[in-house]
């Protein structure tokens, strides 16, 4: 590339027009100030925000210390003195902040370039105030300056007033005075006084609320207790009096709760009182021992209570069906099914309309309730449980080596068959998959045995030089021959043949 | 002496701008609208760059290529790259030839890149052997074939495209090869007012005859005037501070970048940046690049010389949303945006 270097301008010249952008650049100096004070100032409002909580946390444990030091004090100047002690930190602060932002003039190049960004001369005093330093210029640093010298005047003679956006602060900071307030009203809530002084005087308020006593009219309006619930004593029997005979006093005996407590509280059977008992009389006396020798109820397994809700479909469908029969008297369409535990034709849904599903309060979760015994009759027969499903029997031959590979072949013994079909709700008996009796082997009978080649010693055998051919040779393939030629030719071999035979004979 | 000189710079630029505008005016009879593509093209013609092109088929990228070499004067040659070729074909390979007297020899023919204006049309489909064959020829200006090196003649400008859809069974350039473009620019669908000259043009019976209205030697002579034009210090740093906002964990990036861009602008970007800017300068009647310019052509210049870090990708941020977050907390000298 060409050099393009040029000397540099006049002393004269470049002196005037660097003091005619200083100028303009001092002009463009204050609005940055001003600039940069606003751009601060966000930001040291931010930073300084805590310092609104000095003073409230101070007058926070000021009042707590009265408090519990049971000293007696107060603030005095009241609200005033509080809000300045909050403020004035805080506005030197923000104050100190801003001015340090400011300090410092802000550099030529910054406010000509802030100069041509007011004026829109797209970089042309800052460019010019770069080149007319340097050594050496070049054709275009010259066109350059020349070009902001036209646009000098204007510079010089505008009014730059920029305005400066003043940032937003950060929503968080606002948390630092609500933080402050809540202090201030915590100090505020804090009773003034000592500590003993308020407590005597809350002890002597409840005091004096308790000495006054109520009057008529009021206890007239006051509800009634409620009356005892009144305990039955349960009617004397014979075998109470046995019991009493037997030197054990009544008294000691627990009381027992009425018919009708009880069947509330579903402890008794339906159909029973708490009189009904066996002959031996021991279940009246739960855990008492008697002396007629009959076991007390406290040996036997606690009974459970009754489940109200029918344990099984049949249940559900036996009750409604002798209903039923009660009320209709119709017995045609059911036949032997009818009640059968076997039925299949039985099911959820055909008892569906007879019974309704019982209520489950009174079920009892610890019950074991065999779902599948239940599923399997109402389906009728054993269903074959496919919980403990074993894999099928293997129907290989059972060809093996020392008969391994487990292959047991058709016919030799098996596991029982499960029930399937009428057959079985007819009889009722499981049929065996075989009778039982003699093994019969069959008319074959198959065995392999794994012999293993053994060495067996050979005569040695002596080559011999091979001997000439007595017999006539092997057979030639047919020549063409005319049929007398053939038959002579037969007859030439038979005749051999029969000479030869002869021989050997 | 100085006026002379500074005579001289308002000449060069005067003639800069008259023939900018004949050869932008050429091709506004054969392109309808896209007035950014066209002067990015332009751009990267005279600052001496590459452009890549990315738009969908059909929006008339081959014709703003080939009215361009026509406008210009420069041999055009166009490559439609497939993932078969291989640089051979493109570079240009020895063939037996006969010679007189019944003899043969080896010459070499040159391939489709041996021209001053090329289009390689969907770089990306081309295999990486074949791609740095190109762009060896986009860097050096030269090709090698064997043992024999051709330089390319000057003004030699590569414009490639790209489809930013059916990216399936595509070779992407890697970020290294992608930084020899001087800018990316991507080409828009156009107005609908524009629809209906095109049509007008490209379904009637005339057809547009485009003459040449520059050549060669004049457009080498402009990139010498667009490298004369000097960038002061503040917009060189501003440059330089736009290129370092970029690059995650320096001092000027914010922290959007630092979370959303795995690598930023090289050095090259910079120089982009100031190349571009001295054109659109000069463009604008000026003898100084400003840092309006700089800032103008950020996007073009700086969008593939960022990539994007997966986190970035899964919040869809693109490469033109970390420019501008650059753009904006990198102010301009001066503390206007």
């Amino acid at each position: 590339m060409a050099d393009h270097s040029t000397p540099r301008r006049e002393p004269t010249e470049r002196r005037l027009l660097r003091a005619e952008l200083d100028r303009v650049a001092r002009r463009g100096s204050w609005q940055l100030r001003k600039r940069r004070v606003h751009a601060a100032l966000p930001g040291a409002l931010e930073r300084c925000m805590p310092l609104l909580l000095v003073a409230p946390a101070g007058f926070l444990l000021f009042r707590l210390l009265l408090w519990f030091s049971d000293a007696e004090g107060t603030v005095t100047g009241g609200w005033y003195l509080l809000l300045l002690a909050m403020l004035l930190p805080y506005g030197l602060a923000v104050l100190f902040e801003t001015l340090r932002c400011s300090l410092g003039a802000p550099d030529a190049s910054s406010s000509l370039a802030l100069v041509d960004t007011q004026l829109q001369l797209e970089g042309r005093l800052s460019a010019a105030a770069d080149f007319i330093d340097r050594a050496e210029t070049t054709p275009f640093m010259e066109a350059a300056i020349e070009d902001a010298t036209t646009h000098l005047a204007q510079a010089r003679d505008a009014v730059i007033s920029a305005k400066a956006p003043i940032g937003d602060m950060s929503s968080q900071a606002w948390l630092w005075p609500v933080a402050g307030a809540i202090v201030l009203v915590l100090g505020l809530l804090v009773p003034a006084g000592a500590r003993s002084s308020a407590l005597a005087s809350s002890a002597t308020v409840a005091s004096a609320s308790q000495a006054i006593p109520p009057k008529t009219s009021e206890r007239a309006d006051l509800p009634e207790p409620a009356p005892p619930v009144p305990t039955e004593v349960p009617t004397e029997t014979p075998k109470a009096t046995q019991r009493k005979a037997s030197g054990r006093p009544a008294q000691d005996r627990p009381a027992d709760t009425s018919d009708s407590v009880k069947k509330t509280q579903g402890k008794t059977k339906s159909g029973e009182s708490t009189d009904a008992g066996s002959s031996s009389g021991g279940s009246q006396a739960k855990g008492d021992p008697t002396d007629q020798g009959q076991p007390a109820a406290s040996n036997e397994k606690p009974r459970r209570p009754r489940n109200t809700k029918p344990k099984t479909l049949k249940d559900s469908v036996e009750t409604p069906r002798k209903e039923m029969k009660d009320s209709s008297g119709a017995t045609a369409g059911r036949g032997s099914a009818g009640g059968s535990n076997k039925n299949p034709v039985a099911s959820e849904w055909s008892s569906k309309d007879r019974v309704p599903p019982g209520d489950d309060d009174g079920a009892d979760e610890d019950e074991d309730v065999d779902d599948e015994n239940d599923a399997d009759e109402s389906r009728g027969g054993l269903q074959p449980n496919l919980r403990d499903r074993k894999p099928p029997t293997s129907r290989d031959l059972g060809i093996g080596f020392g008969n391994q590979g487990g292959g047991e072949g058709r016919g030799g013994p098996s596991e029982r068959k499960k029930s399937r079909g009428t057959a079985s709700l007819v009889l009722g008996v499981p049929v065996p998959d075989h009778v039982k009796g003699q093994i019969n082997p069959g008319t074959t009978k198959i065995t392999q045995e794994r012999v293993e080649p053994q060495p067996d010693e050979s005569r040695p055998f002596d080559a011999a030089p091979r001997q000439a051919r007595t017999l006539p040779g092997a057979h030639r393939d047919q020549l063409d021959l005319d049929p007398k030629a053939r038959d002579l030719l037969k007859a030439y071999f038979l005749e051999l043949r029969r000479r030869n035979t002869k021989t050997i004979d | 002496m100085a006026k002379k000189t500074a005579a001289k710079a308002k000449d060069e630029l005067q003639a800069f701008r008259e023939i900018y505008d004949k050869v932008k005016a050429e091709l506004g009879r054969a392109m309808v609208g896209q007035d950014d593509v066209v002067d990015g093209v332009l751009t990267a013609l005279f600052a001496g760059g590459h452009v890549l092109l990315e738009g969908v088929p059909g929006l008339g990228k081959t014709l703003l290529v080939r009215s361009l070499g026509q406008a210009v004067d420069l041999p055009f040659s166009r490559i439609q790259f497939t993932p078969d070729m291989m640089p051979a074909d493109i570079q240009g390979t020895n063939v037996l030839v006969d010679t007189e007297g019944g003899g043969h020899e080896l010459q070499f023919q040159q391939g489709p890149l041996v021209a001053n204006i090329v289009l390689a049309d969907e770089i990306n489909r081309a295999t990486p052997k074949t791609q740095s064959a190109l762009l060896e020829a986009m860097q050096e200006r030269q090709i090698t074939v064997g043992r024999r090196t051709l330089p390319l003649s000057e003004p030699y400008c590569v414009l490639a495209t790209q489809n930013p859809v059916e990216q399936e069974g595509t070779y992407p350039l890697p970020e290294a090869q992608l930084d020899r473009f001087l800018m990316k620019l991507v080409v828009g669908y156009p107005k609908e007012a524009e629809y209906h000259q095109i049509l007008e043009r490209t379904t009637g019976s005339s057809e547009v005859a485009l003459k040449a209205v520059t050549n060669g030697p004049e457009i080498l002579r402009l990139r010498d005037t667009v490298r004369s034009v000097p960038v002061p210090e503040p917009v060189q740093t501003h440059a330089v501070r736009l290129v370092m906002g970029t690059q995650p964990g320096s001092a000027w990036a914010p922290s959007f970048v630092s979370e959303n861009v795995l690598l930023g602008a090289s050095p090259r970007g910079a120089q982009g940046l100031l190349l571009a800017g001295k054109v659109r300068a000069l463009l604008d009647g000026r003898f100084s690049v400003s840092a309006g310019d700089v800032r103008a052509v950020a996007k073009p210049v700086l969008r593939h010389r960022v990539i994007v870090n997966f986190h970035g990708q899964a919040d869809g941020i693109s490469t033109d949303d970390v420019v501008q977050r650059v753009l904006d907390h990198v102010k301009a000298p001066g503390g206007e945006a």
